[in-house]
């Protein structure tokens, strides 16, 4: 599974804008410091009712 | 006599993906390739090979400790590698440079004197330089 990031900074770029690590650069680092954040999933979890 | 002169002037500049160019005064580039000394008996002078390449990029920039500043740039990637971008325009011709895999030994978590901004000089080490 792909981890998808969004941009926080302006200093990444457009605050909102998915953000596509480039080669080489450290992605803990600018989650660390809120630069990017991870993307949230829309789809909500389906339940396991056993049926 | 220079044949093509302008004012040294990045136009771009990211460390990591972050935007500091409001942040540098100061930025050199070297393209480095070790000399490995090959000379042999009978040899008069010195001569050299390349060896491998390990490049150096020096940075200057105004310290600052606020969210999504310098400090805070750096903080996480002391120690480790990462990536530069750099351009540099001169009239209709822009110039970019990539260093992939540069290495950051040391941060300057405080430097400063009275009555004076407070910078942080920086060098990375090694990585792979791609002109564009």
């Amino acid at each position: 599974m792909t981890i998808e990031y969004v941009i926080v900074s302006e200093r990444v770029g457009k605050p909102g804008a998915p953000f596509t690590p480039p080669e080489g650069v450290n992605v803990d680092a600018l989650l660390e410091h809120g630069f990017i954040t991870v993307k949230k999933s829309d789809k909500k979890a389906e339940p396991s009712n056993g049926n | 006599m220079a044949t093509s002169t302008f004012l040294s002037n990045l136009t771009s500049l990211t460390v990591n993906s972050v935007d500091l160019l409001d942040q540098a005064s100061s930025m050199t580039i070297d393209n480095v390739y070790e000399s490995l000394d090959k000379t042999a008996f009978g040899s008069t002078s010195r001569s050299y090979t390349a060896g491998l390449i390990n490049n150096t990029i020096t940075l200057t920039l105004y310290n600052s400790y606020a969210t999504a500043e310098t400090y805070s740039t750096l903080a996480s990637i002391v120690g480790s590698t990462t990536t530069i971008v750099a351009s540099v325009t001169q009239g209709a011709v822009t110039k970019t440079f990539t260093i992939t895999g540069c290495y950051l030994e040391t941060l300057p978590v405080v430097n400063g004197s009275l009555g004076t901004l407070s910078t942080v000089d920086l060098t990375f080490t090694g990585g792979v330089l791609v002109a564009s």
